[in-house]
């Protein structure tokens, strides 16, 4: 970046990322670097994140891993990574990308179940059918009805 | 929170593990091996960081590398560094097992007074090191994970942004919280410290 940086900017980059310069963001750098250079106000803000991180280094260097932690890793894994959970199955799933496929499936599916029952569909509409049902409902009333006054 | 299947954030360009995670998916124990010794130093020493604690931080590492083994499998090459997945796994665990931590009082720190003037130097940095470690540890959370991943770590500000899964502008708000919280923890202790922080 070649613009210039604003002292309300560096003193930004000083808060969060201290005073060491590697630790700027990369597209930032050069800028801050320039102004750090040439404004003397700058120069006192960064003496002062200077100081906490002085500080922070203070916190010792963590101690490598073990050789022992090594190989509890190696101890600990399954013995083979893919024979044990990969099958065949598996393997044409996640080449077929996987979950991504299970929204398009099941509208796919839908589809199909809607228009198989439209190509399977009586030819009788709606509204006959619900009228023969009507019509056999009312003889069936009026048979019983005919059975209970039946001495 | 930080723990899911492979990360879905662009990031990894240049990932130095991207050969040895196909061949270790295919069941390459070797190529694992690699992977592995790449990344175990920097996985454990953000544990301990973060908890405080070696020994805890290797059984962080041993948990995340064991997930990593399954998770070769279903990598999506070319969405993110390896590395940075493992990062967030490991974030993950050690958040959990701060929240189980948190019941139990934090172990009892030195207190101003106790620290005798004739203490050789070596003796007071531990004293200053154990203070600093104490602050960080009071840190929130993510505040905490954002100054360990940034200033311990010295990950790029990218890099850190992706692992904690934010943008970098919540990144620099986290880092300049955390650094302010330090800044006035040990602000008034200053008089131990070997920093002078006005």
């Amino acid at each position: 970046m070649n613009a210039p940086l604003s002292r309300e900017r560096f003193a930004v980059l000083l808060e969060a990322y201290g005073a060491a310069p590697q630790r700027w963001p990369e597209a930032e750098r050069a800028a801050a670097l320039r102004l750090l250079d040439t404004d003397t106000l700058a120069r006192q803000h960064w003496q002062q994140a200077q100081a906490l991180d002085a500080l922070l280094d203070t916190l010792p260097t963590p101690q490598p891993p073990t050789a022992t932690a090594l190989n509890a890793v190696f101890t600990r894994l399954p013995p083979a990574n893919t024979s044990t959970t990969t099958s065949w199955a598996k393997a044409l799933w996640l080449d077929l990308t996987g979950w991504r496929l299970t929204v398009p499936t099941f509208a796919l599916a839908l589809v199909a179940g809607f228009a198989t029952g439209l190509w399977l569909q009586p030819n009788t509409t709606t509204t006959d059918t619900t009228f023969d049902w009507w019509q056999l409902s009312q003889l069936e009333d009026s048979h019983w009805t005919q059975l209970a006054d039946t001495p | 929170m930080f723990d899911a299947g492979p990360p879905s954030m662009p990031s990894g360009t240049d990932d130095p593990d991207i050969a040895d995670i196909a061949l270790a998916a295919d069941g390459d124990r070797v190529a694992f091996a690699r992977i592995v010794r790449r990344n175990l130093s920097a996985i454990t020493a953000l544990a301990e960081r973060l908890l405080g604690s070696h020994t805890e931080a290797e059984d962080v590492a041993q948990d995340v590398f064991l997930q990593a083994w399954k998770q070769t499998r279903g990598w999506r090459g070319g969405e993110a560094k390896f590395s940075t997945w493992l990062y967030r796994v490991a974030l993950s665990r050690c958040t959990d097992r701060l929240r189980r931590r948190r019941e139990s009082p934090l172990d009892a720190l030195p207190e101003q007074g106790e620290i005798d003037a004739t203490l050789d130097v070596h003796l007071q940095q531990q004293a200053v090191a154990q203070r600093l470690r104490h602050a960080l540890l009071g840190l929130p959370e993510r505040q905490r994970a954002a100054v360990v991943l940034c200033h311990y770590q010295e990950l790029s500000n990218i890099e850190a942004a992706a692992t904690l899964e934010i943008s970098v502008d919540a990144l620099e708000s986290l880092l300049a919280r955390g650094r302010r919280a330090l800044r006035s923890a040990l602000l008034a202790e200053r008089h131990d410290l070997s920093g002078d922080l006005t």
